[in-house]
């Protein structure tokens, strides 16, 4: 082979020798950014899991906040659980009142009809008596009949003389039972008089107490209606705002819902951003092994180009901080203007 | 209204129970023969009345039962359908259900499920062709539609070592239909080779379910990579094996909860008439104080007549007060015809009740507490006293056994007779069967009053062989007791052979009771009228002393012996000597006492107080009373004071 | 009586989400951050049901899985693997060694129920 050949042979080595060192320093400078990026998108990744692990701390006692409030709604206005039992709310008094209105009315009809049957039941006495005074009427005519009769014995017994003396008795015992029985009626008359007049005083007495004027029980009964009535319209503006506090607690689980599922997102952010990572890194590892052995012994790394290319983008401290964490170096005097709340 | 609507609820449970006694009623004599015209329509209507409150209510169960009732009801009535015997049998075990369900809604249990069981049979029944019909029916009654599956659940050994149960497979299943599981438990081993972690049943399940198939599967979720499982329509129904079941024979009184029973029914004529009574008793009162207004003497008379009238006015108002209370005892007659029959049946006997009376009244509490002992009685004359119709013609009597339930008013105690032309009781063997049992000496004369007596002694009853006695069985103590309890008395009259009738005599309340009133020392006490046979002056010759037992009088030939209340009760008495006292001789258990007192007072009516809720239980004492003077009388109990005097060695039996 | 659920998870967001859907359903809850942590607790006390996820440091589902089945206490409880969609080969690896049911991320409460209502009674 020719000298010139050789030479050649010799200088395309030597060519491909400096393109392959040229290669290795363009590699070499853009290599520490690997590190620096894998770095960054790590905090990154650790930011965000803290911030949405902030939030769902924070997440039960905002929902207990919303629950229990529209609870609180509930109970004011309801009549908490089913069945029986006091349970305090504006239902439950609604109810009560209600109730206690109900009985009011029932209480006052049935006051209505005692009266009436009272009175009634002094009219039919009355009837009574006064039956009682037209079979006295009768007593009377027949006892007249008998004095009547005792004066003919008498006149028969003096037309008949001695002989008559029966006849005198006679006259003599009807004339006694006549008058007898004309002070017996006129005791009874007398005792009739007393008792209606009694029954009449009495009749008095209880109207005046517990009877009221049946116009005025027919007024009660009206309030009483329309009081009811105003209750039965309080309650159904009660019953749609409760309605509607029980949609809202419906749209509030859906939300909570949702929420819970939304969250979880974060997880699979963190894990793709990981597998990012690991590639960076293995990448990494990959590229500097044989940098590191074709690398001319006591050369320190140059400064490199590409690295302070990305610290110039910096916007915010905590890049910066990393930045210094992987490569050295302080962080940018920027600092002190920004505030960076989390 | 959450409160109105339970107020009518119990209106609701109360008909209802009437309304199943009247249908109860008529189908009965439906099967007896003796339907009337309306039989079938007044049988339909209860069945219609029971189905629109259980509709009203939301008592799905009921109403769905009710509603397959009514339909075959319907076409009953319509002579659609043949009243067959059987199909007599099965609308009186749907009477049964339908009790169940009614129980159930009110104590707010579940239903049980037998209903669905009869539910179905009755849809059977209806399926039965009927003649062509003249306008068109009701269509048949909706049943929940569902397919069938039969399915196949084999899961792997290992199934609990994954954490998994087959139970909560079976759950899931469950809700979604009916589900009838079969455990294969063919591969279980013995215990001792038996490995808790290791799973060896398999299922073959029924599932009849409106659901779609993916719901089913879905149950499976978690165990279909662990077990085998096939699931696939079923096969054509085979017929259910047999007739299910009767519905167990549950005696119509259990089924019946005695909390339901502390309302009642009134007339509401008796409650009109009582409110017109306190009417008139306010406006008496109100003219009497008028009168005492103002008072002179000649205005007495007056006076006299008022209060008269109030106090007439009063009784009237207590009576009727009483009367509310009763209740005419056809309410406990009533059940004794099926329970006659059912338990005839049984034994395969003949028997025929008869029942008269049923009208009278009786108070509430006492018609209660009656039920029970008469319920025994008329078990035990169907159990011992009659006999088969085989032993009957043998002994020459017809094969039908007669039993009669007789009502009536006495005096003022109402009777309940329980009779039969069974067997009867051999005076001599009871007598014979006390000896052995020592509650009476070898020695004593008895009456045979007091032989029969002997029967509702505790230890009598405990005969290890009813057959020994030939009669009545067992729990005449018992019977005894609860009629002693509510202030009565029971007899029984027999003859061997021929039969026996155990007479029941009881007070017509118990709250208020016909008393002699009497003193002794300073005290006043009440003998129940009931108890006294009469009140004597006794002559010396009369009282023996009789070593060892005390005085003894001698009336009419018959030993009693005397009892002084003074020295039972310790309290001084004015009277030691009889023959300057008076005597009352009381009777309790066929015996005779003879009690000493100071002086008579009169009979009364009075108002019994318990001692026992306001004081406690005292020997001898079966309550309190108030007199009309503010004082209080104590009421003599004759069966403690007969026991009392008993211990005392006082008597002259052992 | 309360249950009590164990949540084996490394990502604080999971923990929180499945520990906030289980006690507004009534469970008393612990937590632990990977496999060895879970088994930790397991020593300490008892549950009635274990959710863990598959991928942890130190050790991971399936190894904790297998390391809870060996023990007596937690042989036969309930465990719900959570996986992601992509991870069907490890639902067979779960499930040989031990888990009892599975659910993919992110769940929805309701569904989350759903499965422990079917294999806890």
């Amino acid at each position: 082979m020719s000298a010139r050949a050789w030479i050649g042979i010799v200088k395309g080595g030597w060519r491909r020798f400096r393109r392959m060192a040229e290669l290795q320093q363009a590699v070499a400078a853009h290599l520490p950014v690997l590190p620096v990026a894998g770095a960054q998108l790590r905090d990154a990744s650790r930011q965000a899991e803290q911030a949405i692990a902030q939030v769902g701390g924070n997440f039960e006692r905002m929902v207990e906040c919303a629950r229990a409030s529209v609870a609180q709604a509930s109970q004011l206005m309801g009549a908490g659980g089913v069945g029986d039992g006091p349970a305090g709310g504006v239902e439950a008094m609604l109810a009560t009142s209600r109730k206690t209105l109900e009985e009011l009315l029932v209480r006052i009809v049935e006051d209505g009809q005692v009266c009436t049957k009272l009175v009634e039941r002094m009219d039919s006495l009355e009837r009574d008596m006064q039956k009682i005074v037209r079979t006295l009427a009768d007593v009377d005519r027949i006892s007249f009949g008998n004095t009547i009769l005792a004066l003919n014995a008498r006149i028969e017994a003096v037309h008949v003389g001695e002989r008559g003396q029966g006849f005198e008795l006679i006259a003599q015992e009807l004339w006694t039972q006549a008058r007898r029985s004309e002070e017996i009626t006129e005791g009874i008359r007398g005792t009739i008089r007393q008792l209606a007049g009694d029954a009449k005083e009495a009749m008095a007495e209880i109207g005046s107490m517990a009877c009221a004027d049946r116009s005025r029980i027919a007024a009660l009964q009206q309030e009483v209606r329309e009081a009811l009535d105003r209750f039965e319209g309080a309650h159904a503006d009660m019953q749609r705002s409760l309605a509607e506090a029980g949609e809202r607690s419906e749209t509030l689980s859906g939300e909570i819902a949702r929420a819970v599922q939304t969250m979880q997102f974060q997880d699979r952010v963190s894990q793709r951003i990981e597998h990012i990572v690991e590639a960076l890194e293995s990448m990494q590892a990959a590229i500097s092994q044989p940098l590191d052995r074709a690398a001319p012994p006591g050369g320190a790394a140059p400064p490199s180009a590409a690295a302070s290319l990305l610290a110039n983008s910096y916007t915010m401290d905590a890049e910066r901080a990393v930045h210094a964490a992987v490569l050295g170096g302080a962080p940018a005097a920027d600092s002190l203007s920004e505030v960076e709340i989390f | 209204m959450e409160i109105d609507l339970s107020q009518f609820r119990d209106t609701f449970f109360q008909e209802a129970a009437e309304l199943l006694e009247t249908m109860e009623r008529e189908l009965l004599s439906l099967r007896a023969g003796q339907a009337g015209g309306d039989t079938l329509n007044a049988i339909f209507r209860c069945a219609h009345s029971i189905k629109a409150g259980a509709r009203t209510f939301g008592f799905e169960a009921m109403a769905r039962f009710t509603h397959v009732l009514e339909s075959l009801l319907d076409r009953l009535r319509n002579g659609e359908v043949e009243a067959s015997a059987g199909l007599v049998e099965l609308l009186l075990r749907s009477v049964d259900v339908l009790r169940a369900l009614i129980d159930a809604a009110a104590s707010q249990s579940a239903p049980p499920p037998v209903w669905e069981d009869v539910t179905e049979e009755l849809d059977r029944a209806l399926a039965i062709p009927a003649a062509p019909p003249l306008s068109p029916r009701e269509p048949a009654p909706d049943r929940p539609a569902g397919t069938e599956y039969d399915i196949r659940f084999e899961p792997a050994p290992e199934l609990f070592r994954l954490g998994l149960d087959p139970f909560l497979v079976l759950r899931d299943l469950a809700q979604l239909g009916t589900l009838a599981a079969d455990a294969d438990c063919s591969r279980l081993p013995s215990l001792e080779t038996l490995d808790p972690e290791t799973c060896y049943l398999r299922w073959r399940l029924r599932l009849k379910t409106a659901a779609a198939m993916d719901q089913i599967r879905d149950a499976f979720a978690f165990v279909e990579d662990v077990a085998a499982i096939s699931i696939e329509p079923a096969a054509a129904a085979v017929p259910a094996a047999g007739v299910a079941a009767p519905v167990a024979g549950a005696p119509t009184t259990a089924l019946r909860s005695a909390a339901r029973e502390s309302s009642m029914r009134v007339a509401t004529g008796k409650v009109d008439r009582l409110i017109d009574l306190v009417g008139e008793l306010v406006i008496a009162q109100s003219m009497a104080a008028q009168i005492m207004n103002g008072f002179t003497a000649e205005r007495l008379p007056l006076l006299r007549e008022a209060m008269a009238e109030i106090e007439r006015h009063t009784r009237e108002l207590q009576d009727r007060a009483m009367r509310i209370r009763m209740m005419p005892v056809s309410s406990i007659f009533g059940r004794f015809q099926r329970l006659v029959h059912d338990t005839a049946q049984a034994l395969g006997k003949q028997i025929s009740l008869e029942i008269s009376g049923e009208e009278t009244e009786l108070d509430k509490g006492v018609v209660e507490r009656i039920a029970d002992p008469l319920t025994h009685l008329v078990r035990n004359a169907v159990d011992h006293g009659i006999e088969t119709p085989a032993e009957r013609q043998q002994a020459g009597k017809p094969p039908e056994g007669r039993l009669r339930l007789t009502a009536y008013h006495q005096g003022g105690n109402v009777m309940i007779e329980v009779a039969d032309d069974g067997r009867g009781l051999d005076t001599a063997r009871i007598r014979a069967k006390a000896i052995e049992r020592g509650l009476t000496a070898a020695g004593d004369e008895l009456s045979e009053e007091q032989i029969h007596a002997l029967i509702f002694r505790p230890g009598f009853s405990t005969a290890d062989k009813i057959s020994d006695v030939s009669g009545r069985g067992v729990g005449m103590d018992v019977v005894k007791k609860s009629v002693d309890a509510l202030g009565g008395a029971v007899a029984l009259q027999t003859a061997p052979g021929r039969g026996s009738t155990v007479r029941i005599k009881l007070p017509l309340t118990l709250a208020i009771l016909d008393g002699l009133l009497l003193r002794v020392g300073a005290q006043t006490y009440v003998i129940p009228l009931v108890s006294i046979v009469e009140s004597i002056r006794v002559r010396r010759e009369q009282v023996r002393d009789v070593a060892g037992c005390g005085d003894v009088i001698t009336v009419r030939q018959e030993p009693i012996p005397l009892v002084r209340l003074g020295r039972m009760f310790q309290i001084s008495s004015e009277t030691a000597d009889p023959a300057a006292g008076l005597v009352v001789i009381v009777e309790h258990d066929g015996r005779h006492w003879a009690l000493l007192v100071d002086e008579l007072l009169g009979q009364q009516q009075v108002v019994v107080k318990s001692l026992e809720t306001n004081f406690r239980k005292v020997e001898g004492i079966t309550g309190a009373t108030i007199l009309g003077d503010g004082r209080a009388a104590l009421i003599l109990d004759i069966a403690g004071i007969a026991a009392m005097s008993r211990g005392e060695g006082l008597s002259n039996a052992a | 009586m309360p249950r009590t659920a164990l949540i084996v998870d490394d990502s604080v967001t999971i923990r929180q989400m499945v520990s906030f859907t289980l006690k507004q359903a009534g469970f008393g809850v612990v937590e632990a951050v990977d496999g060895q942590d879970g088994l930790e607790r397991l020593s300490a006390q008892h549950v009635d049901l274990i959710v863990t996820d598959l991928n942890m440091p130190r050790m991971d589902g399936i190894a904790f899985i297998r390391g809870l089945r060996a023990r007596p206490a937690s042989r036969h409880t309930p465990v719900l693997m959570l996986t992601t969609e992509s991870q069907e080969s490890k639902r067979l690896e779960g499930r040989a060694a031990g888990a009892t049911a599975w659910l993919v991320k992110p769940f929805h409460p309701d569904k989350l129920l759903m499965v422990i209502g079917k294999v806890l009674p």
